[in-house]
């Protein structure tokens, strides 16, 4: 998108102040309101859509697969597809890469474990249809919503195989399956969730729009798990804004306090969109 | 509906992949040489620069500090095709050799177990892969740290293009990237593009032991566990701006992002005096011959003879 | 008691008493769900299709400027098709690489089919984008994108001769059976059409196995009959569409 050179000055002006202003007139720490609806493919163990207000759209299918764990070198694939964006591209492998590292070390260990042979592999393939800005926060949310929906079925064989091979035998019943990373006592996991922060001047915006993204000195991208504590990759992208110079460490500081700020209210509205039940997407 | 490959001739099914874990154990090695190049500050004070190592580029610099060894190189500024930009577009490559450990780490717990050969052939199939997503991982990076120093809008429709090689490193990432990040900065300055400062990163990684956090900037030490392995790279020796930075390893809390950077500046400070020292030496040698063309030119015999000394030298 | 697994699953298909593996009779469509302007905010064009289990997403863009030479025609709209097979649409995850020969061929078919349709020669020099999102398979995958895309062009404001709506139809010895899914896919010989409104005009014929002559009418008559009741759902949707959207400007 191109802008004018009074358009760049109003806005980056406009963010630049002690108290400043969006163009949208959200707070800084405030989200663009979004739609979303999860477990609405019946052929996928879990899924979700989140579509924003400037048409930004992510589908994320989630499919578990039993496979023998010593051949496997992860348990967890992702892969974006961001339509009109090359497979190979920086972009894309930033964001499966950052998601794969989190996703892997937050999952409790025995989640995916069936048998001492025998595990299943999870397989998380987000499809973004449309990303007027950065498509890392829709992506994220999409993702968290499409685990959260998760289940697995409920194994009837016999969980010790060391010494005879027993290939896994499956509850029929789709009512006897659990959560993914559910523990004993039912308490559901959490995955982390990423979002990208735009710096202007002194200031920091969770979740910009393309106008703040193209004034933006730099993107701050971090993530938060399931207790709002701030978790890595934490990283420093580029939002196609014009980079001048660094930015102070403050603003690192300022990235915590942001998120720290956000984090609760943004699990609280995604998980009471969990809750509810959908069969179609429309 | 069926596409199977009928073109190429595959290998044989029970094919076995060649192992290359013998390297591995040879670079075990050089653990040693690292470990006498840290100081006391623990910050690696056997450095070798060198630019223009590379003649057919416009820039390029060769960084050398235990085991890390790598060759930044940059071509450019040269026209683009297609659409007028205003500013310059700067695109970086990295290539990790395969001999180096870098691309090797994820073989090194295979030397010991004996894993079947289709095992074998689905790690080296994914550690080619992983590696493909390290090198576009560093791209990223050094792009996002290197770019804020450039004054990309002197060069209207061009692009300048920094090829990156990894010849060997240690088994740490974080540390080879903080190294080609330097490297890249000087050969940049090189190449006579214009630039508002050197970009200088420093890496670090932190392990919780038991009570107590310690820091390492071991580039053969691995993250384990919750350690928390960083690399942030900074520009301008005034205010110490950050360009870049790239945390990993689980939760990291405020205390010990400021110990990160802490110890990253530390790190970044003392390599942009290196750096500095040796810029200047090496503007004081071109200035030299410099001048010494300059007085030959204005006739002189002795001066001629000096001139003709140092031609030698050149040529030797 | 072992069955023979073949006989068992002939039964399967189509069952002595005339119903399928599903329960539909034999010239039942399975439920046909659709809704266009889906996406109004980042598309000029859109629309959600269910055919049954298969659930398609269109998106159209343009007429627009052209991306380059290659897609400029001096005398008609350049209509490019893109479909994108999710790699969780299957049963089993099945990674499908966009460049793959099938979907090439797939994009082509939908294009040529749109292009009796669409009225380009009214939009010279510009292009017009189509882009289908595959989220589920349940068979008859080229009649649901055919169907998608029809209603995101009509949804774009582009102008068309009448709906294209597309169905499969297969034969089970002697029985057409009609919108098949993909277990009576994989057994039968099919066939799908691409009706031009409710006329008798083809715009899209393909049959990739073998079928004898006798039986190829029947099943092209059930075809085209299934594609007509097509038209109609669509027609609806876009009237309720249009109705609602009327609705709205009167508040105004």
């Amino acid at each position: 998108m191109k802008f004018s050179p009074a358009e760049i000055s109003y806005l980056r002006n406009s963010l630049e102040l002690p108290s400043p202003i969006r163009p949208d007139g959200r707070s800084s720490q405030q989200y663009r309101p979004l739609e979303a609806t999860t477990d609405f493919l019946p052929t996928a163990n879990g899924s979700a859509r989140v579509r924003t207000s400037d048409g930004g759209e992510c589908i994320v299918g989630v499919k578990a697969r039993v496979v023998k764990a010593a051949s496997e070198s992860s348990l967890i694939n992702i892969d974006v597809d961001i339509a009109g964006v090359r497979d190979d591209s920086s972009a894309v492998v930033l964001l499966s890469s950052t998601l794969q590292t989190a996703i892997q070390a937050s999952l409790p260990e025995n989640a995916l474990k069936l048998t001492d042979v025998y595990s299943f592999k999870l397989f998380i393939d987000a499809l973004v249809i449309s990303q007027p800005s950065n498509p890392f926060n829709i992506t994220s949310l999409a993702t968290y919503l499409a685990l959260k929906s998760t289940r697995l079925p409920k194994l009837v064989s016999a969980t010790d195989d060391a010494e005879a091979a027993e290939i896994p035998v499956f509850d029929d019943d789709w009512d006897q399956s659990t959560f993914l990373g559910q523990d004993e006592t039912r308490q559901k996991w959490s995955p982390p969730i990423f979002t990208v922060m735009a710096v202007v001047g002194n200031n920091l915006f969770v979740d910009p729009s393309v106008e703040e993204e193209f004034v933006s000195d730099a993107g701050i991208l971090a993530g938060w798990s399931a207790d709002g504590k701030v978790i890595a990759p934490i990283r420093i992208i580029d939002l196609g804004g014009k980079r001048n110079g660094g930015l102070k460490s403050t603003l690192i500081y300022k990235a915590y306090s942001l998120l720290q700020s956000t984090a609760p209210d943004v699990i609280e509205a995604l998980n009471a969109i969990g809750d509810q039940d959908s069969l179609s997407i429309f | 509906m069926n596409i199977t490959d009928r073109r190429r001739v595959l290998g044989p099914s029970d094919a076995q992949p060649f192992s290359l874990s013998n390297v591995v154990l040879a670079d075990d090695q050089n653990m040693a040489d690292v470990a006498e190049s840290l100081s006391d500050d623990q910050i690696p004070t056997k450095i070798y620069l060198k630019s223009g190592v590379v003649n057919n580029a416009s820039g390029s610099a060769y960084y050398e500090s235990g085991a890390i060894k790598l060759i930044a190189t940059v071509y450019g500024p040269r026209p683009i095709r297609g659409l007028f930009t205003t500013s310059a577009k700067l695109s970086v490559e990295t290539r990790i050799l395969p001999i180096s450990v870098l691309s090797l780490s994820t073989f090194s717990n295979l030397a010991s177990t004996s894993i079947s050969t289709q095992t074998l052939s689905n790690i080296v199939a994914s550690k080619s892969s992983q590696s493909s997503v390290l090198e576009k991982n560093i791209s990223s990076f050094i792009n996002e740290a290197i770019l804020p120093s450039i004054f990309v809008d002197n060069y209207p429709k061009s692009s300048i293009d920094v090829s990156l090689t990894i010849i060997s490193s240690g088994k740490n990432s974080k540390s080879v990237i903080a190294a080609a990040t330097t490297a890249t900065s000087m050969a940049l300055v090189d190449a006579g593009i214009e630039l508002k400062d050197v970009v200088t990163a420093g890496s670090v990684l932190l392990s919780r032991g038991n009570d107590n956090t310690t820091f390492t900037m071991d580039p053969n030490v691995i993250p384990q566990g919750d350690d928390v392995d960083a690399v942030i790279a900074y520009t301008s020796m005034i205010d110490d701006s950050i360009t870049g930075l790239w945390v990993e390893g689980n939760k990291v809390d405020e205390d010990e992002m400021k110990q990160l950077m802490d110890k990253t500046r530390l790190m970044s400070r003392n390599l942009r005096n290196i750096v500095n020292e040796m810029l200047i030496s090496e503007f004081q040698q071109k200035e030299t011959i410099a001048r010494n063309l300059q007085v030959s030119g204005s006739g002189g015999e002795k001066e001629k003879k000096n001139n003709e000394d140092e031609d030698d030298q050149m040529t030797e | 008691m072992i069955l023979d697994a073949d006989s068992f699953l002939e039964k399967c298909i189509y069952s002595p008493e005339g119903l399928r593996a599903d329960g539909r009779r034999w010239n039942e469509l399975r439920q046909f769900k659709c809704q266009i302007n889906t996406h109004a905010n980042s598309s000029d064009g859109s629309s959600y299709v269910e055919q049954g289990y298969s659930k398609v997403v269109c998106i159209v863009n343009g007429p627009k400027e052209p991306d380059g030479r290659s897609h400029t025609f001096l005398d008609k709209a350049c209509i490019s098709v893109e479909v994108n097979i999710a790699s969780f649409s299957t049963v089993d995850r099945k990674k499908v690489v966009r460049n793959n020969k099938r979907v090439q061929e797939l994009n082509t078919t939908i294009q040529r089919t749109l292009e009796e349709a669409v009225l380009s020669h009214l939009y010279p020099r510009t292009q017009i984008d189509i882009s289908i999102q595959v989220l589920q398979q349940d068979g008859g995958l080229l009649p649901t994108c055919v169907n998608a895309a029809t209603l995101a062009l009509i949804d774009a404001g582009i102008p068309m001769v009448d709906y294209v709506s597309a169905c499969s139809a297969g034969i089970y010895d002697t029985t057409p059976l009609l919108d098949l899914n993909t277990m009576e896919e994989n057994d039968l010989a099919f066939l799908t059409v691409g009706v031009i409104g409710k006329s008798d005009s083809l715009a899209l014929l393909m049959m990739e196995t073998r079928m004898s002559m006798d039986n190829l009418e029947p099943v092209m008559a059930i075809a085209i009959a299934g594609s007509h009741s097509i038209r109609d759902i669509m027609d609806r949707e876009v009237r309720r569409h249009g109705k609602q959207r009327l609705a709205k400007k009167g508040n105004m």
